[in-house]
């Protein structure tokens, strides 16, 4: 098992890569550039021309993928003249007029304020500034803001609300799907496939837009949208504002959160949950129908047993495969509920940075987005061989 | 490069002459000197960039000099200092050695009468440096110990770095005496780690970094900190909203001196004489306060005093960054103009400049030379203060490319385009200080909207100390703006909200009783307007037209309007052939419906537009009225110019065809509500007279705007303008300037006439004159039938009952400090 999730998060390594190379084309390849972007009305050939040589998107494209990937590389001989130790007791080599950098520990070197970073290999220093395989996103274009810092900011949200909208459609789907195929034809059958598909096919935008006319504006019991009330107060851990709250014991910005959480966790919650009563419905009713439930049944087990012992576990291995897709694609930022209740996730960065062509966010993103499928997709095979004891991994 | 070796080089030579010479001790010195300069020569080899070269050998000269039979003092001393250890020394972006040990020993300089030279050098080995005579002295936060003393000697001790104990402003506890029972945060291993433990009888806490130790104090975790001074009271400076202050210290002795070499007496006499009269004088104080002094007026409790409201304004994106002068969005704009203040202003909903920063002005009588009298007694929120050397400090940095603060990561957009690019370029050849308050600028020629530039937000002034400190940071949501207006930036979460709060310091008048702004960002237009309706927010601008329909008759909210500084238009190409007849123009021009069109898709905020420039500009030609309305007309032109049987098809240079094309803009802008139902509407009007156009989406907003750049959008396309700052130029020259040969940009128009006469309209002062000028400009774009001006717009703002006092500005500069909110 373990030679199994090992081989898998190395296969992960030229996925990410692949994935890498057909972002960076895409953004690319699409018309206009940041610096129209920027400019907007005033972009005239010249001050065009003149950020892009300051942006470097002048270069070839090869040499902006490299840069993108590996960061600006430096090859530095290290002498015994260059090497000091400060004050502080730090071990530091000066590079240049105004460029040290001091040992952070184990290979790495780095210079605290900028982007510099080096790696000792005895006698020689390679040195690099920024470079995704490095794990520095770089800075985005509008506005010169460290990805990376911006992502940490946002990611939690997304997280939060997508997790909040799946443990929704779980709770509710799951139970809905058994129920409808164990009463197959009947109308609760009915009712619930077809609000399923109601749930499906809704525009998620006017449900969201009905639920905040509702329930924020004529009744008044959720906020209409953002994630914390402007005058609550909570020491940000791991930025997901219900654990924050619990963890600091702050019950009143824990009450906050979740109302502010309650509205779009649901209207992004109606897809997932018309997909997996489906899928748990469907499945249910395929094994249902197979011979070793017939068998269960002759050997006089009772049909509780029968339905959650035998039939459910089996029935879970596609639903389990479709929730981590609905999982996947959660994480991947849901543009639409984001944009409407003011979450100040992913999904809305992500689509200005497309709209601003902010290489550097999109392909930091989408690099980010593709690592959480190639993960959760191991997740969901691995929860196989539980669901499944003839399913092995050796 | 070896050129300016060869400066350094000749600058090392003609230094050690001058010293030489100056001791006149002739040949007694040279040996001494000799002797010292090989060891210099093989310790510091590292140090291969230039600066550091013509430091080592020249200090090895010195020293030698002075140490002549005759104990004199030297004129001046080189002083050795490891700038790494901030805020006793380091070195400043700019690369010159700062902080309190430089300040000290500038001041004790001025008092004994020797000038210091200072010289960055490692800590290993400084004393060995010292003791060999490579500097006279060293400043560098050492501490006095015995061992030390055998090879240097010390000064009198000029800072006591032992422990102090720090609290929660308004704690019980005092002094150490008050620590029995108590919770003492030290990090471990440290001297305060050691002494709490021997010394006090109160529950230890031990954290890895004194960093922690010190949040947990602010977060009440633990109730005191013993830590050494300096690093202390840096921390407290760093961080006023922890709300900690040192009550006692320091307790224990860890002394600085400063290290002078053993064989010069005379110095160290002098440095001692020199420490106690700046002592004496106060001068210690002062440097003390400005580099460990707590910071001024953090205190709170103000809010009764000022109202203690808090506005709440909505709107559909964040800021890009907070530093306006690398920006280019209004929304960055909207946040910086409650904070940070140009050397002008523009009066409240107008484009009339008036005085901000600068009280006064003057120019010479040719407008070359630019004159600016600054206001007294002005802060930086960091409490540095406003002067003619931070005015200086900021238009250099937009200015000059070179400058350090030019960051190579920024762009400085509105620079380049309102002050004609770059130094070398731009027609600002000089900015310089006159004196504390006035500040000169030289121009290469006239340029007539220099006021009007001055007002505008990109060119606000920020506090040089924020910059320095921060670097291409200044301005991203970890840092904010420093500038020296009514709010101060408090926080940004980004895609969220920004917070400012009131500048109790402020130098003006705040006439609204707003304490606290939160700029909230709320994307989607129904839910800002649900969201104003619910209460949440005070404020919203961009609402959709049937909420700003609900919101003119509701009782509960209202609405305000934005004076329309923009046109929308729709603009030929001029690589087709046909657009190249003025017939044809005309004839698309009469046959669009402009009045039906403002009706339909502005409603009650927009107005037809009969000019380029918008009525509320001066330079506007009230005997222009635009191209009327008349299909008839339109028809009968086409006829004349052959096209009887209608127009579909056009033919580009190289005789190709293609389908007559209307490109709709992909995005709503402010003087376009309904780009795609507006470009409809157009080509039904146009089909009534037989032309047919194909409407036809260019792909997203910059994909659009490339193609337009490019003279690629062949067909009509619309776009349109929103003024910066009121002047005519600003509209016209921005489009027309350079059209002497086919404008890319423009859809290639040319017309050398109108561009000469702008450029010369940009050039001189009188307004009276000027305004005549765009007058005939706007003449001559209506008897060429050059573009279709379609409709100006008054951008709506939708408030809350409880809001009042706000004023729209005409280009956006709106101020909340005008704002009362009674709730």
């Amino acid at each position: 098992m373990t030679t199994y999730i090992l081989r898998r998060l190395a296969a992960t390594i030229p996925v990410l890569f692949g994935v890498s190379i057909l972002v960076f084309s895409f953004v690319h390849l699409i018309p206009g550039d940041p610096a129209v972007a920027m400019l907007g009305e005033r972009a005239t050939q010249e001050n065009v021309q003149r950020l892009r040589d300051q942006m470097g998107l002048n270069d070839p494209l090869y040499t902006q993928y490299f840069r993108f990937l590996v960061g600006k590389m430096s090859f530095v001989k290290v002498t015994d003249a260059m090497a000091y130790t400060t004050r502080q007791g730090d071990e530091c080599i000066e590079l240049g007029p105004q460029q040290t950098v001091c040992h952070q520990g184990g290979l790495s070197w780095s210079e605290e304020k900028t982007d510099l970073q080096c790696y000792r290999l005895s006698a020689a220093l390679v040195c690099h500034v920024g470079g995704v395989v490095w794990g520095n996103l770089g800075h985005s274009i509008h506005g010169n803001i460290p990805v990376a810092m911006e992502l940490k900011r946002r990611f939690p949200a997304t997280v939060e609300l997508s997790l909040a909208a799946l443990f929704i459609a779980i709770l509710i789907a799951i139970p809905a799907g058994v129920i409808s195929a164990l009463k197959r034809n009947s109308a609760i059958d009915t009712l619930t496939m077809m609000g399923a598909l109601i749930g499906v096919s809704m525009p998620i935008f006017w449900l969201a837009i009905l639920l905040m006319y509702v329930f924020g504006l004529l009744l008044g019991w959720f906020p209409t949208g953002g994630r914390l009330s402007v005058n609550i107060e909570l020491q940000h851990i791991t930025g997901l504002f219900l654990v924050d709250s619990l963890l600091t014991q702050n019950w009143a910005a824990f009450k906050d959160a979740l109302a502010h959480l309650v509205l779009p966790a649901i209207a992004l919650a109606t897809i997932p949950l018309a997909i997996i009563a489906r899928m748990m419905r469907s499945a249910m009713l395929e094994v249902l129908g197979l011979d070793f439930v017939r068998t269960a049944r002759a050997k006089g087990l009772s049909e509780k047993v029968v339905v959650t012992r035998h039939v459910m576990r089996n029935a879970m291995l596609p639903v389990v495969t479709v929730i981590g897709i609905q999982l996947g694609s959660l994480m991947g930022g849901a543009i639409l509920t984001e944009t409407v209740f003011a979450w100040p996730g992913i999904g809305k960065w992500v689509f200005d940075a497309i709209s601003g062509r902010d290489y550097p966010i999109v392909q930091s993103v989408t690099l980010l987005i593709a690592l959480i499928f190639v993960l959760v997709n191991l997740l969901v095979d691995i929860s196989y061989a539980f669901l499944n004891p003839r399913i092995r991994y050796d | 490069m070896s050129k300016r070796r060869f400066w350094v080089l000749l600058s090392i030579f003609v230094l050690a002459a001058m010293v030489l010479a100056a001791c006149g001790g002739g040949a007694a010195t040279q040996a001494p000197a000799a002797a010292t300069q090989a060891p210099a020569a093989t310790q510091a080899p590292a140090a291969t960039q230039a600066p550091a070269a013509t430091e080592a050998p020249a200090a090895t000269e010195a020293p030698a000099a002075t140490e002549a039979p005759a104990a004199e003092m030297p004129a001046k001393v080189t002083v050795g200092t490891n700038a790494e250890y901030p805020p006793f020394e380091f070195v400043d972006d700019n690369g010159d050695i700062q902080g309190f040990d430089i300040d000290l020993m500038k001041a004790i300089a001025k008092e004994a009468g020797f000038e210091p030279e200072f010289v960055n050098t490692r800590w290993d080995g400084i004393f060995v440096a010292l003791a060999s005579g490579e500097f006279d002295a060293v400043i560098s936060a050492a501490t006095i110990t015995d061992e030390r003393k055998q090879t240097v000697d010390f000064s009198d001790p000029y800072f006591n770095a032992g422990q102090v104990l720090a609290v929660k402003k308004g704690s019980d506890i005092k002094s150490t005496d008050d620590l029995a029972g108590k919770k003492v945060g030290v990090q471990l291993g440290t001297t305060g780690d050691i002494w709490s433990s021997d010394n006090t009888d109160a529950e230890v806490v031990r954290y890895d970094e004194i960093t922690l130790a010190m949040q947990a104090l602010a977060n009440g975790d633990v109730d005191a900190v013993i830590n050494d001074a300096p690093t202390t009271a840096d921390m407290i400076k760093a961080n006023p909203e922890w709300n900690v202050e040192i009550v006692e210290g320091p307790f224990t002795e860890e002394f600085y001196g400063i290290a002078i070499r053993k064989d010069a007496p005379q110095i160290k006499d002098a440095i001692n004489k020199g420490l106690a009269a700046v002592r004496a004088s106060g001068e210690y104080d002062d440097i003390y306060n400005k580099w460990f002094g707590a910071p001024e007026s953090t205190e709170g409790g103000q809010g009764a005093a000022t109202g203690g409201s808090t506005f709440i304004f909505g709107r559909g994106g964040d800021s890009v960054q907070l530093d306006p002068a690398v920006v280019t969005d209004g929304e960055s704009f909207r946040v910086t103009n409650q904070g940070c203040e140009s050397l002008l202003a523009y009066d409240k909903e107008t484009t009339n400049v008036v005085p901000s920063l600068a009280e006064s002005w003057e120019s010479n009588a040719d407008g070359t030379e630019w004159t600016f009298h600054l206001r007294k007694g002005v802060k930086f929120h960091d409490g540095s203060d406003f002067n003619a050397d931070a005015v200086v400090f900021n238009f250099q940095r937009w200015w000059d490319p070179e400058n350090p603060y030019h960051f190579d990561t920024e762009t400085f957009e509105y620079w380049d385009y309102m002050w004609g690019g770059f130094k070398g370029d731009s027609v600002v050849t000089n900015i310089e200080k006159v004196d504390d308050y006035t500040v000169k600028f030289t121009l290469s020629e006239p340029l007539a909207p220099i006021l009007a530039n001055m007002a505008m937000p990109m060119f606000s002034i920020a506090s040089p100390d924020a910059i320095k400190k921060y670097g291409a940071d200044y301005g991203t949501p970890e840092v904010g703006y420093d500038c020296t207006g009514p709010y101060k930036f408090k926080e940004w979460i980004t895609g969220d909200h920004i917070t400012l709060e009131r500048n109790t310091d402020y130098w003006g008048d705040i006439s609204g009783n707003v304490d606290t702004i939160v700029i909230r960002v709320i994307p989607d237009n129904s839910a800002r307007f649900l969201a104003l309706r619910s209460g949440e927010i005070d404020a919203m601008e961009q609402a959709n037209i049937e909420d700003l329909k609900t919101a003119e008759s509701a009782d509960d909210i209202y609405v305000l309007t934005r004076p329309a500084l923009n046109t929308a238009y729709l603009s030929f190409n001029y690589k087709i052939k046909e657009f190249q007849d003025k017939r044809v123009r005309e004839a698309i021009a009469s046959a669009i419906d402009k009045k039906s069109i403002v009706e339909t898709f502005y409603g009650k905020y927009g107005e037809v537009a009969e000019n380029f420039l918008p009525p509320m500009v001066w330079g506007h030609n009230p005997d222009v009225h635009g191209i009327q309305y008349d299909p008839e007309h339109a028809k009968a032109l086409l006829k004349e110019a052959g096209f009887e049987n209608g127009l579909s098809e056009v033919t580009l240079e190289d005789g190709s065809k293609m389908p007559l094309t209307l490109y709709y803009m992909p995005v709503v802008r402010f003087y376009y509500p309904d780009p795609e139902g507006i470009g409809q509407a157009m080509a039904a009007q146009l089909a009534a007279v037989g032309i047919n156009a194909k409407l036809e989406l260019a792909g997203d907003w910059p994909t659009y705007l490339d193609k337009r750049r490019n003279g690629e959008l062949y067909g009509l396309y619309q776009l349109g303008w929103g003024g910066d700052n009121g002047d005519p130029d600003n509209f016209l020259c921005y489009f027309f300037c350079g059209t002497e040969e086919p404008k890319a940009s423009e859809g290639w128009y040319q017309n050398p006439e109108l561009a000469q006469l702008l450029a010369k309209a940009r050039s001189i002062t009188d307004q009276s004159e000027r305004e005549k000028m765009y007058q005939q400009a706007e003449k001559m774009l209506q008897d060429d039938a050059t573009r279709i001006w379609i409709a100006h717009n008054k951008t709506p703002l939708i408030f809350g009952k409880d809001v009042s006092g706000y004023i729209p500005n005409a280009v956006g500069t709106d101020l909340y400090k005008y704002v009362t909110v009674t709730k």
